[in-house]
């Protein structure tokens, strides 16, 4: 099999697909201890991520999308057809929703070569095998595998592979793409090539297309919008800096590596939980969130004085090394990270289980609505 | 009594090795009649019967056990040619064979396992069964040819099969079975279950057959007596009470118990 | 472990090799000319063929129901289904003979209404053979049904194939194993099949004497010729396995 060309082919083989149209979905889903109630809407063209952690439910919402499990209530509409309607007793079944999906370990029907599988959903709705081979071979060199038409899935790479499930959920131009954690199953190599190339296709495609990874960095790499799901619940819908940026939950707080503290504001200052307050730059009143970046966090080893900040004493939880940054976990009444370079580690002599207090500006606390 | 045990063990031993071949003269052929006569009868036996004698020779059993509690009879009933392969092949275990024709007693005569002499013991006719009201007014032999007849008889390899055939070729009858069973008692539960309009079975199967069960008679110038044999047999262990049996069926009770299942005198 | 594998083999090949070497050679030309016997062998194969397709028809669309669907009593039903596997065959023959004999619970109406009686006839030996050998390829495609990944059911389907689709070309072909094996254990069972055959559609050479029969019968008139004939189906036997294993066993 040839190794993937350089740039040059990508954005030649990623041709722009016609427009259509988004899609609109209201989904409750009761699936064993799960209980699933989202609402979401994805534009034509648009990527959205959607992370969580396991169990959330995130995979239930796409198979609910794509018509493999039943809805307790809801309404979803893509392309101006109405897909599920509860109220009205529609359901649509699988094989007519047009809802092209991608999974993690790319179930490319094994006892069927590269290319049969590529043109199975054009001979499914009724396309002659001659046209349909042709598409589907055409499809294979899209994806930078020209060569890889008459073999079967067992002798392709996973790398290979997953760009052959690319091609085959592409193939017979669906109205909307689903993918559950396209990458996760490959080695890092594979996985930074194809990144870049699913970009490109999805970029080419004109449906809305969801994504589900638990990779931060892949969906920063795909993704226009972050949709985050917690316990069968979206936490959080919004851009991929408001995210990053303003998480409203702990969990996506720990993934994009941020302190998140929620809290009654009054003017400048916040009373948290356990009664301690934070001073912020902000005027604000009401429940809020605050943010600190780690590296707002500065470590004492005695008491420091000075301009308005907030201090506060804590012990030393743990060490995270990372590059030349290091993350210390600092236990206490009110625990945060700090990532402080190694020499300022050795220069105060940090150790776990050590005292230390904590200081970070007004200014660095940063408020929003919770 | 030590040595009546030291014979059985050497004859157990003997069918433990599968030797069919060789007979041992029975060790109590050489007592004199009179004190058989006065010893009292214990031990098993085991007799192989046509499956035609099933009832009659259950019912002798219980009787001949009740006159000698200490014997233990037990009976293996089946198509004659069946039980006569048991004996040559299989070297199988019986003591007493009452057969249902001469000619599968000359099989075991022929492999040289019959202990003395034989003794035809009883006969049988033939005879039509047909469903209880002869709902298709059947009279005789000629009947059976009739196109909506639905007949069995039993196969060519079984004695009343055999029978059978010679009877309506004796009358130049040509009939179309549909089917050819095993054993003679098949036959007959065709008729019973409704699936067969007449089969051509012994007058025994008829007598004791139930209610569902009409028999029609065929006269003697157009049937075909069987005469049944009776033997002990070889090597077994237990000669005395093998042939109290045989005198038993031979005997006027047994006769009038056979005579009661619509058996003929032989 | 390995010694009770031994052991295994050797119960199953003894009485095999015992056949083999009692066989009078000699007379396997005269035998396999003689009319009764061709026509017992004819027989034998045209049922057992036609057992295992009615057998694949009805059996793999019970199998899905039993392994993909949920519906009131399906326990009892499975077991029902099983049943024919571990009853005595005679007493299959026997209830095969109350529901489609002449006085059957539906061999009457049939007769009635149709005129058409399947005991005597080669289709009553085809039902028999049917009735004792499908619980063997229900049971063999059921556990290969549960056992296949079922996502890929899921993939074809949102790639636009219909359920039947699907079933032809994805799951039936991931199938092939259990399919195949199923297969060809339906169809050693119904060639071997006796007691509900004799039970319920009798012994009649061209129409209903299989070579089971046939082979019992010799028994009574002679020994040799029966120990050829059984050999006789062990050759036929072994080869349509050996064919079958060849394209279905093996994972494609």
């Amino acid at each position: 099999m040839t190794a993937p060309t350089p740039d040059a082919w990508l954005s030649a083989a990623a041709r722009q697909q016609p427009a259509r149209g988004g899609l609109s979905a209201q989904v409750a889903v009761t699936l064993g201890t799960l209980d699933l109630d989202v609402s979401l809407d994805v534009a034509a063209g648009e990527v959205v991520a959607l992370l969580g952690p396991n169990g959330a439910g995130k995979t239930t919402l796409l198979r609910a999308l794509a018509g493999l499990v039943g809805l307790r209530s809801g309404r979803v509409e893509l392309d101006g057809r109405v897909l599920d309607d509860t109220a009205h007793g529609v359901c649509v079944s699988p094989e007519l929703r047009g809802a092209g999906m991608v999974f993690q370990d790319h179930l490319l029907f094994p006892h069927l070569t590269a290319a049969d599988n590529v043109a199975f959903g054009l001979r499914a709705r009724g396309m002659a095998a001659g046209p349909a081979r042709e598409a589907a071979v055409d499809w294979l060199a899209r994806v930078g595998l020209p060569d890889a038409a008459r073999a079967k899935p067992r002798a392709l790479s996973g790398g290979q592979a997953q760009r052959v499930a690319l091609a085959r959920a592409l193939a017979f131009e669906p109205s909307m793409l689903l993918m559950d954690e396209p990458l996760s199953a490959l080695d890092v190599e594979a996985r930074l090539a194809i990144r870049r190339e699913l970009r490109a296709h999805l970029e080419a495609f004109g449906g809305p297309c969801l994504v589900i990874t638990h990779d931060p960095v892949e969906a920063i790499a795909l993704a226009t919008r972050l949709v985050i799901v917690e316990a069968g619940r979206v936490v959080q819908d919004g851009s991929i800096e408001d995210v990053t940026q303003r998480p409203r939950s702990t969990w996506i707080a720990e993934l994009v590596g941020l302190n998140l503290y929620r809290g009654e504001a009054r003017g400048h200052a916040i009373r948290l939980p356990s009664n301690q307050e934070l001073v912020t730059a902000t005027l604000a009143n009401g429940k809020v969130f605050a943010a600190v970046h780690p590296r707002a966090v500065a470590l004492y080893r005695g008491r420091p004085e000075g301009t308005p900040r907030n201090v506060w004493a804590g012990t030393i939880g743990g060490l995270d090394v990372q590059g030349d940054r290091i993350r210390v976990h600092v236990d206490g009444p009110l625990p945060v990270v700090a990532e402080v370079t190694a020499a300022a580690v050795a220069a105060l002599d940090l150790g776990v289980g050590g005292d230390v207090y904590v200081s970070v500006k007004a200014a660095e606390v940063n408020l929003y609505p919770a | 009594m030590h040595v009546r045990t030291g014979v059985l063990l050497l004859a157990v031993l003997l069918a433990a090795c599968g030797g069919a071949q060789s007979a041992s003269p029975p060790d109590a052929a050489s007592q004199p009649a009179s004190e058989r006569a006065s010893e009292a009868l214990s031990g098993e036996l085991t007799v192989f019967a046509a499956a035609s004698l099933t009832d009659a020779f259950e019912d002798i059993g219980e009787r001949f056990t009740a006159a000698n509690p200490d014997v233990e009879v037990a009976f293996n009933f089946g198509s004659s040619s069946t039980l006569a392969t048991q004996i040559v092949e299989g070297g199988a275990p019986a003591d007493v064979f009452a057969s249902a024709s001469q000619t599968t007693m000359d099989v075991v005569n022929d492999a040289e396992l019959l202990a003395g002499e034989r003794a035809d013991f009883t006969g049988n006719v033939l005879e039509i069964a047909v469903e209880a009201g002869n709902p298709l007014d059947i009279q005789g032999l000629e009947d059976l040819a009739r196109p909506e007849v639905i007949l069995v008889l039993a196969a060519e390899e079984v004695a009343a099969g055999q029978y059978a055939r010679e009877a309506l070729a004796a009358q130049e009858i040509e009939v179309n079975p549909s089917s050819l069973e095993v054993d003679v008692r098949a036959v007959l539960s065709r008729v019973e279950l409704g699936e067969a309009d007449a089969g051509v079975v012994y007058a025994s199967d008829v007598a004791t057959a139930g209610d569902q069960i009409e028999g029609v008679e065929i006269p003697p110038d157009q049937n075909v007596p069987a005469s049944y044999p009776i033997a002990t047999l070889a090597e077994a262990p237990n000669p005395a009470a093998d042939e109290a049996f045989v005198r038993y069926v031979l005997s006027d009770e047994g006769q009038a118990v056979l005579d009661e299942y619509g058996f003929t005198p032989p | 472990m390995a010694w009770l594998g031994v052991l295994a083999m050797a119960l199953v090949i003894l009485p095999l090799v015992g056949l083999l070497v009692s066989t009078p050679w000699r007379r396997l030309g005269d035998l396999l000319s003689d009319q009764t016997v061709l026509a017992a062998l004819r027989l034998s194969l045209l049922t057992s063929l036609a057992a295992l397709t009615a057998s694949t028809v009805l059996g793999v669309p019970l199998a899905w129901l039993l392994a993909r669907r949920d519906f009131p009593a399906k326990t009892f039903l499975r077991a029902l289904c099983v049943l024919p596997m571990v009853l005595p065959p005679v007493v299959g023959g026997v209830a095969l003979l109350l529901a489609f004999g002449r006085r059957g619970l539906i061999g009457q109406p049939l007769d009635q209404l149709t005129g058409i009686t399947l005991p005597f006839t080669t289709s009553g030996v085809v039902l028999a053979e049917t009735f004792v050998a499908m619980p063997f390829l229900v049971v063999t495609v059921e556990a290969g049904l549960r056992s296949m990944d079922r996502r890929y059911e899921d993939v074809a389907a949102t790639l636009g194939a219909s359920r039947w689709l699907s079933f032809r070309r994805v799951t039936l072909p991931l199938l092939g194993p259990s399919l195949g094996a199923g297969m060809a254990l339906c169809w050693a069972r119904a060639l071997g099949e006796f007691g509900a055959t004799i039970t319920f559609a009798g012994n009649l050479s061209g129409r209903t004497q299989t070579m089971p029969l046939a082979v019992y019968l010799q028994l009574e008139r002679d020994v040799d010729a029966a120990i050829l004939l059984s050999l006789v189906l062990l050759a036929v036997s072994v080869v349509v396995l050996v064919a079958l294993r060849g394209r279905y066993l093996d994972s494609g």
